[in-house]
């Protein structure tokens, strides 16, 4: 893999190259955290709108109470 | 290139195309020559940058000299087709300082198939690296005219007694290659807990080491 360090492209070092490599792991794990709190958010409010309807509420009702 | 300023048709200052600019003065009856090393903003570096996995700008901070640093990342695509957000770490001693220190929050909007969004972000805690958008990939070659820029806004990098903190806006007009989001803005910041370490630079790079493409500019601005 090649770096450019100001003016001057260069190869990598070993180090840098294991950096990276360390990194797109990372990156991708956190990546995949965040989507399952993002759907999982998603899924609860569904959830919490659902039971809040079964108890009787309406859409209005329901909207009143998160404002 | 040179040029001349004109006051109601009369030439007042002319421009040499380097960065002096001569000043006719009526009253003195004399010219005045102001070079280009007495303006208070200096172009530091620029580099047209393409085909390298990172990309690192280090050793033109003087904080004895500015007081603080614009640095522009314009034009900024991937050179292939790839779903990859942008990170930079700062350089410390020349190499880039992967210490977990780097806290993030940001937040932004952006018009999704004409509908307005928009996003907070704050997950970065003591990461060992600072992301530079809200969970964004870096526009790429499957959108032949996409891309993206960051302004940064970098204070005092070199003091030791304090936080480096370090702000910037980022535009894109495309995410990855996607034609749902053609315009995103965020505004960022970074506390870089780094009260002991001078900083010397920064280093940019994708979640994926794919190559970039880009325009950097440094601008320092004197005390």
């Amino acid at each position: 893999m090649k770096k450019q360090v100001n003016y001057e492209v260069v190869d990598m070092t070993e180090e840098e190259e294991e950096q990276m490599s360390k990194d797109a792991i990372d990156i991708a794990e956190r990546k995949k955290k965040r989507i399952e709190f993002i759907e999982k958010q998603k899924s609860d409010k569904e959830n919490a709108n659902k039971k809040l309807k079964d108890l009787g509420l309406t859409d209005d009702e329901i909207e009143a109470l998160r404002s | 290139m040179p040029g001349v300023l004109k006051l109601e048709g009369t030439n007042i200052a002319t421009g040499d195309g380097n960065g002096a600019v001569t000043i006719n003065n009526a009253t003195l009856g004399s010219a005045v020559t102001v070079p280009s090393t007495a303006s208070a903003c200096v172009k530091l570096y620029r580099a047209d940058i393409s085909g390298v996995s990172l990309v690192s700008i280090d050793g033109y901070f003087n904080d004895s000299i500015y007081q603080y640093y614009t640095l522009r990342l314009d034009a900024l695509r991937q050179d292939i087709d790839a779903n990859n957000e942008l990170f930079f770490r700062v350089n410390v001693g020349g190499s880039a300082d992967s210490t977990s220190m780097y806290w993030n929050c940001a937040n932004g909007n952006y018009n999704d198939n004409g509908g307005a969004g928009s996003q907070d972000r704050a997950d970065n805690d003591g990461s060992d690296k600072s992301h530079m958008d809200n969970t964004w990939y870096v526009a790429d070659a499957g959108q032949a005219a996409g891309s993206g820029t960051y302004v940064m806004s970098i204070a005092e990098p070199q003091q030791t007694d304090r936080y480096c903190s370090v702000y910037w806006v980022h535009t894109a007009t495309r995410h990855g290659s996607s034609s749902g989001f053609r315009a995103i803005m965020g505004h960022h910041m970074c506390t870089i807990d780094s009260s002991n370490k001078v900083i010397t630079g920064f280093s940019f790079f994708t979640g994926n080491s794919t190559n970039l493409s880009l325009q950097a500019t440094l601008y320092g601005f004197k005390k």
